[in-house]
């Protein structure tokens, strides 16, 4: 492996840049996951079979084909029917999309696992449904989900480079132009290291807030 | 008589708790040990030290003059077989395969001796006929003596119980006992870890009872039934009895 | 209707390649995932802290970087090669995890029955451990080498004809994308999802033929 630092100090800003790119696509795309993800997820709660049948065939849609054919459905297949979009707007959605069926599925095993006296209980007091799942049952689904939500999160960190193949220039395509232009593999390097450095971040946090929660608990 | 296995000042320690204190006793050939005392006062760990699923800090333990330690630990456990608390029959394996494995693998006998050699055995303890069964589906008695059978098979010098009856329903724990009062006459050399007093009575040749990682006492049956030498035994026998 | 011929020979042609992928890098993780994984637990000091830079490193990295990586430095013969070697090692780190899991949940007592019967190391794991550890994993193993199936596409990056690659051809001759990769999409759920149900018949049987314990 090539490392050498005339090369980074060269191409420092278009790291910069590709680093920063990778980091909000990130922030981004895993915050709608999440979102996506608790609200799919819930779903099967309100005992509707058309809802429960819509999460369950959305859920295994997305999770059992590869999120680059879908970032290739969106990015080549939309703009033939008119649909066009950024770049950057179809690998957030592309992501949010397939995460959002892998978080659906943390959420509903949560949510399940909740103890049916809780629901009782809160129903006796005349909320409804919905204010039972807002206010009783989802803060303890997802103090429960932490440490799953946080592992697949550092997937999709992992996931952002796929966007190097729809024209993002993010860290795996800016280290891959710095090897077609000079031969070099240092951006592979660099690339590399700041890929793994994200995740042990992405670990510690999750690690940081299993130990809280289980503090709270 | 000679002895078949010496602790020699032994001294075993869980970080800071220790569990045998400088403890120096001899177990003699042909002779059934029974070794009685509260939970926590070190039975179990005493004989895991034995066959080197614990290991010792200080002192030395000798089987049959062979020294105890990690280079010969294949050979010692070739020679001394253990029945546990817990049977632990490979869950995957039928009972004649949990019965072979050893005497095939480790001692390198042929599969039809062993197979022939675990049926002989296999009917004594009155099984014969369970033995494609799989261990989940045999009683918890039944498990136990398929157990020790399969440390029969493997022809050693000495066996190890550690609680056999322990985990075992009320209803169940007389027929292990009775095969192991059988092996017990048959003269063979057995150190047992037990709660049950009358077999201790009935089938023992020495007594001990431990407590604080020491033996307090060592006597025969009669005597350590009727004339126990100190208060510790004393207190012990009157609540278990 | 004249296309379809076309799609259906480039995606069939991209189908087989998959399929002939797959399970060479099945079995090529599956034995270097369980070797590493059973190293891991017997704990050998300078060994285990190159396992662990390894599992940290393939945890953290994008497989498609990866592939690139490989692809570019090591040099091997063709795409295919280096494509097989990558997902293998990549997909290796994980099943190690499986596999010590695995292995760490069997009841200590296992571990010492095999011990009291004088069995040597390798002998104790092949025919005590190893045969109880599959049936705990097999749930955790299908869902890694589904994931392995969707890693797949991205060998097309380095120019690997399987089903994308592929795709991407037969676009040129029938511009229709949506179809093109909508069939992509189902063929991968069919694969998918056909594993899942195998191992979901598997569990069932190692079931019924080990018991409830």
């Amino acid at each position: 492996m090539d490392f050498s630092w005339h090369i980074i100090t060269q191409w420092w800003p278009n790291i910069l840049q590709a680093l920063g790119v990778t980091v909000i696509i990130f922030i981004v795309a895993g915050l709608l996951s999440v979102l996506l993800g608790l609200i799919v997820g819930a779903l099967p709660s309100f005992n509707n079979p058309v809802l429960t049948a819509a999460s369950r065939i959305y859920v295994s849609i997305f999770r059992n084909t590869p999120l680059l054919v879908q970032l290739f459905f969106l990015f080549y297949g939309l703009p033939a029917v008119g649909i066009r979009m950024s770049p950057f707007v179809t690998g957030v959605l592309g992501i949010t999309l397939n995460e959002g069926a892998f978080m659906a599925e943390i959420f509903r095993g949560n949510i399940q696992s909740i103890n049916r006296g809780d629901w009782e209980a809160a129903k006796s007091l005349g909320l409804s449904h919905f204010q039972v799942l807002a206010f009783v049952i989802l803060p303890q689904a997802v103090r429960d989900a932490l440490p799953a939500v946080t592992g697949q999160l550092s997937i999709v960190i992992k996931d952002t480079s796929l966007l190097s193949l729809i024209m993002i220039v993010e860290l795996t395509r800016v280290s891959n132009q710095i090897y077609t232009r000079l031969f070099d593999l240092t951006g592979f390097s660099v690339a590399l290291i700041l890929y793994v450095t994200l995740n042990i971040l992405m670990t510690g946090l999750s690690e940081m807030l299993a130990r809280r929660v289980q503090v709270r608990r | 008589m000679n002895t078949i296995v010496e602790f020699d000042r032994v001294t075993k320690r869980f970080g800071d708790n220790v569990v045998i204190d400088d403890l120096s006793v001899p177990f003699y050939e042909g002779e059934t040990h029974v070794v009685c005392g509260r939970s926590g006062a070190g039975k179990s760990t005493l004989i895991r030290c034995i066959n080197f699923l614990e290991t010792i800090e200080e002192g030395c333990i000798r089987f049959k003059g062979t020294v105890v330690d990690k280079k010969n630990v294949r050979s010692i456990r070739k020679r001394v077989a253990m029945v546990f608390q817990n049977f632990n029959l490979f869950p995957h394996l039928s009972v004649i395969d949990n019965l072979t494995l050893g005497p095939v693998r480790s001692l390198g006998i042929p599969r039809r001796e062993a197979e022939d050699q675990a049926m002989h055995f296999l009917k004594q303890v009155g099984l014969e006929d369970k033995r494609q069964a799989h261990p989940y589906q045999l009683s918890g008695g039944q498990k136990q003596r398929v157990a020790i059978v399969r440390s029969l098979a493997m022809k050693p010098d000495l066996i190890l119980f550690d609680e056999p009856t322990s985990a075992l329903d009320p209803e169940m724990i007389g027929e292990v006992l009775e095969v192991m009062k059988k092996l017990s006459l048959d003269g063979r050399s057995m150190i047992v870890v037990t709660h049950e007093m009358g077999f201790a009575r009935e089938a023992a040749d020495r007594i001990s009872f431990m407590s604080d990682g020491k033996l307090v006492e060592t006597q025969a049956p009669k005597a350590f039934f009727s004339n126990p030498l100190h208060d510790s035994t004393r207190q012990f026998l009157s609540q278990i009895l | 209707m004249a296309g379809y011929d076309v799609i259906f020979h480039f995606l069939g042609t991209g189908l087989i390649e998959v399929i002939r992928l797959v399970p060479i890098c099945v079995v090529l993780s599956l034995i270097a995932g369980a070797l590493i994984g059973i190293v891991q637990t017997v704990r050998i000091p300078v060994v285990n802290q190159l396992i662990s830079v390894y599992l940290v490193f393939m945890r953290g990295v994008p497989p498609l970087l990866l592939l690139l990586v490989v692809f570019f430095v090591a040099g091997f013969e063709s795409a295919r090669l280096s494509a097989v070697f990558t997902l293998s090692i990549y997909h290796a780190a994980y099943i190690a995890e499986i596999f010590r899991g695995g292995i760490q949940a069997i009841p200590l007592g296992q571990f010492e029955a095999a011990d009291t019967l004088a069995l040597r190391f390798h002998r104790k794991m092949i025919d005590v451990i190893i045969p109880q550890v599959w049936r705990a994993i097999l749930p955790a193993l299908t869902g890694q080498y589904i994931i392995l199936i969707k890693d797949t596409a991205l060998v097309s990056a380095i120019g690997v004809m399987e089903i994308l690659y592929n795709a991407r051809q037969a676009m040129q001759v029938v511009y229709k994308p949506i179809l093109i990769y909508a069939i992509v999409g189902l063929l991968f759920y069919i694969l998918c999802f056909s594993l899942e149900r195998l191992s979901a018949y598997f569990e069932r049987h190692l079931q019924t033929m080990q018991g409830v314990q």
